[in-house]
């Protein structure tokens, strides 16, 4: 039986439609810049853009479990279950994650994020769209505002902005000074920007492979390829390639490949964006009704500190002459008070420099929530290795000792134990 | 211009059919339903939610009725939107050759690519009512029984009333062109058969499994082509400036599904023998 000519409109639209799907992502590679250097790329990616609005999608592949799953729950939640499980199925009650920021930047570092970006002179506003909710970032010149449209909650704090413009001046001087004085020790001409984006290339290829790659388009945009390859042979990052933006210089996308994989295991790019600058009513807020709001105010609470801290000084000074050991002490005592409160004690110790740096913490810190280790998720991550367990994604080992020390780093596990082995 | 006129009749009448048949009007009621229950439900339980408490929007329902409505699309929208949807787009075609009405129909000198458009338009022109009657009864329910002032937005920002109004329009319109792929598959089936029943469960199971599809993260390739992929991204009209990008690649998805549904539905409508 022939068939019927009525059936061509059936051929006819899914060839159109698949058609469509190949050619558009390829037309979006066909295009032919004038071609540049390296240099010249970078010296691009120093135009100044000062307001735009745009579309920004963050995808990642770094095989780390999804974290919202276990954010729905909460405690009363999980004590229903547990009443409800019948023996032996203890297991599979779910396990409550306790947040904190840590939680929240892993949540944030996996999956996909569509984030809108305005900026503009006034300010600046960053919008996460997650599904059903919103967060919020504004900021100008007086105040900042991080808005949470789920849990309802703003935290906020007035910015010291109040810089006289003399202060400004000499502040601007004297960074022109100590330039011009690091310049002549480098015998570096800063007035050439073409000298100094040599210097800079020179700087960087000492551990980096810089070329310029294929031109294509980003988020409607034609846009050139800045691809910086690590020298080092442990590292795990195959190359970072950034789309720069061939009218304005602004870095449009940045793709990070892993040695373990083809496809990139984090991506940052627009979608799209206007060069318009956003209105400026986008950047003033005002928490909505029946929102919990959070006043940092960072001022104040430095304020107080340091009363504190002139009030003791006084107090001491009064007991006559200090001796220089008495100094030598209180300046410790002090210092001590300091790391605590700004919590720089527990900051990590980075050993070895360039791509194969390596972070180093005596011990796990207090704020990882061990039950987020023990999560079967997690522990699925968790490779056992010869002194101790590798926490491994295809962009940074983390190696835990059986000590307890912490190793971190974008390098291969055996790379890690080298160095924990030193 | 008689033809133009005829095919104009022809949809008149097929929405006449529709809207006095009693199913329709119990379809809409029971879509009226879910935010009267929904707000009842919310109304009589004790306990207040704190804010990010239980599904997404519920908690903001007792600050302000007017939120009702998008609540209750937000637990329609998975299973019970498509529901009766699929039943009116499953019966098109396969109702009347039920009844045995199609050889009838098919005598008017009428084209019967003509009578697929009707058929399909009328499917449309009651999704419109599904949802335009939850928006509206959501909203009056909700002003009943909790206070209704401006409503406040997912970006914190806050919108007077006549605003809110036109943002459920524009929720109502979404759902429907997300429903419009459905639609024509429903079509399309409907076409297939001449038990209608059969049809609207091919169309709801075809909602169930791509619904499936669109959370398996090992499918992430396939989930831009799946004709529920943007379903609840409605929430998209909430935030402000309103984000415009899922609306329209919701827009051109479902204008591929017609494209594609509505070629199958005729070359299989047109050039089959009709025996019933």
């Amino acid at each position: 039986m022939k068939l019927s000519k009525r059936w061509i409109p059936s051929l006819v639209v899914p060839t159109v439609i698949a058609a469509g799907a190949v050619a558009i992502p390829l037309q979006a590679s066909a295009i032919d810049l004038p071609d540049v250097t390296p240099q010249q790329l970078m010296l691009l990616m120093d135009g100044s853009v000062t307001g735009f609005s745009g579309t920004i999608v963050k995808t990642s592949d770094l095989g780390l479990p999804l974290m919202e799953m276990s954010s729905m729950m909460d405690e009363q939640m999980v004590e229903q279950i547990e009443e409800k499980m019948p023996e032996g199925f203890e297991d599979f009650t779910p396990q409550l994650i306790e947040q904190n920021l840590l939680t929240e930047a892993v949540a944030l570092l996996a999956g996909t994020h569509k984030i809108r970006v305005y900026a503009s002179e006034v300010g600046i506003r960053v919008q996460i769209l997650d599904p059903m909710s919103q967060r919020d970032l504004i900021v100008n010149s007086e105040e900042f505002w991080i808005y949470d449209a789920k849990k309802a909650t703003a935290i906020t704090s007035a910015l010291e902005t109040q810089v006289s413009e003399e202060d400004l001046a000499t502040a601007q001087a004297e960074a022109q000074a100590k330039l011009e004085e690091y310049a002549a020790k480098l015998q570096l001409d800063i007035s050439s920007p073409e000298a100094v984006a040599n210097y800079l290339m020179d700087m960087i290829s000492e551990d980096t492979e810089v070329s310029v790659g294929k031109d294509h388009m980003v988020a409607g945009r034609t846009a050139y390829q800045l691809i910086a390859q690590p020298k080092a042979e442990n590292s795990l990052i195959e190359s970072v390639v950034i789309s720069v933006d061939s009218e304005t210089g602004m870095a449009l996308d940045v793709s990070v490949y892993s040695v373990e994989k083809e496809s990139p295991v984090f991506e940052v790019g627009f979608e799209s964006i206007s060069f318009e600058a956003p209105s400026a009513d986008l950047f003033s807020f005002t928490p909505p009704p029946g929102t919990t709001v959070n006043d940092l105010d960072l001022a104040n609470e430095y304020g107080d500190d340091l009363a504190e801290l002139e009030a003791m000084l006084r107090e001491k000074s009064q007991d006559s002459e200090l001796t220089e050991v008495e100094k030598a002490a209180l300046k410790a005592e002090l210092e001590a008070k300091f790391e605590e409160e700004l919590g720089t004690g527990s900051m990590p110790e980075v050993l070895g420099e360039g791509w194969e740096s390596v972070a180093y913490l005596p011990t796990i810190p207090a704020d990882v929530p061990m039950e987020m280790l023990e999560n079967q998720l997690f522990a699925d991550l968790l490779v056992q290795v010869e002194g101790g367990k590798v926490f491994s994604t295809p962009l940074m080992n983390i190696l835990i000792t059986d000590s307890g020390e912490v190793y971190a780093g974008a390098v291969t596990i055996g790379y890690l134990q080298e160095v924990a082995a030193r | 211009m008689f033809a133009k006129s005829l095919g104009l009749s022809l949809m008149l009448s097929e929405l006449k059919v529709m809207f006095t048949r009693r199913r329709t009007w119990a379809m809409l009621f029971a879509i009226a339903l879910i935010p009267i229950l929904l707000a009842t439900a919310v109304y009589l339980s004790a306990d207040r939610l704190a804010p990010g408490e239980g599904p997404p929007f519920l908690d903001r329902v007792t600050q302000n009725g007017l939120f009702t409505g998008f609540t209750a699309m937000l637990l329609a929208m998975p299973l019970f939107l498509p529901l009766t949807i699929s039943v009116v787009a499953g019966d098109t075609i396969a109702g009347e050759a039920g009844l045995g009405t199609l050889r009838y129909l098919l005598i008017a000198p009428v084209g019967r690519a003509r009578l697929l458009v009707v058929k399909y338009l009328g499917t449309i022109a009651f999704t419109l009512a599904g949802t335009f009657t939850l928006m509206i009864a959501g909203a009056i329910i909700g002003a009943i029984y909790f206070p209704v002032g401006p409503i406040t937005l997912l970006s914190g920002d806050v919108i007077q009333i006549p605003e809110a109004l036109w943002r459920m329009a524009l929720v109502a319109l979404y759902t429907t062109v997300s429903m419009m792929g459905m639609l024509a598959l429903g079509l399309f089936i409907s076409t297939l058969t001449t038990i209608p029943v059969g049809a609207m469960t091919g169309v709801l199971i075809a909602s169930g499994v791509s619904q499936i599809l669109d959370n398996l993260p090992q499918l992430s390739w396939l989930h831009e082509w799946l004709f529920t992929h943007y379903w609840l991204d409605f929430a998209d009209i909430l935030r402000q400036p309103m984000e415009l990008s899922s609306f329209g690649s919701n827009l051109l998805l479902q204008l591929g599904y017609i494209a594609f549904f509505g070629a199958l539905a005729y070359g299989r409508f047109t050039s089959k023998d009709i025996l019933s």
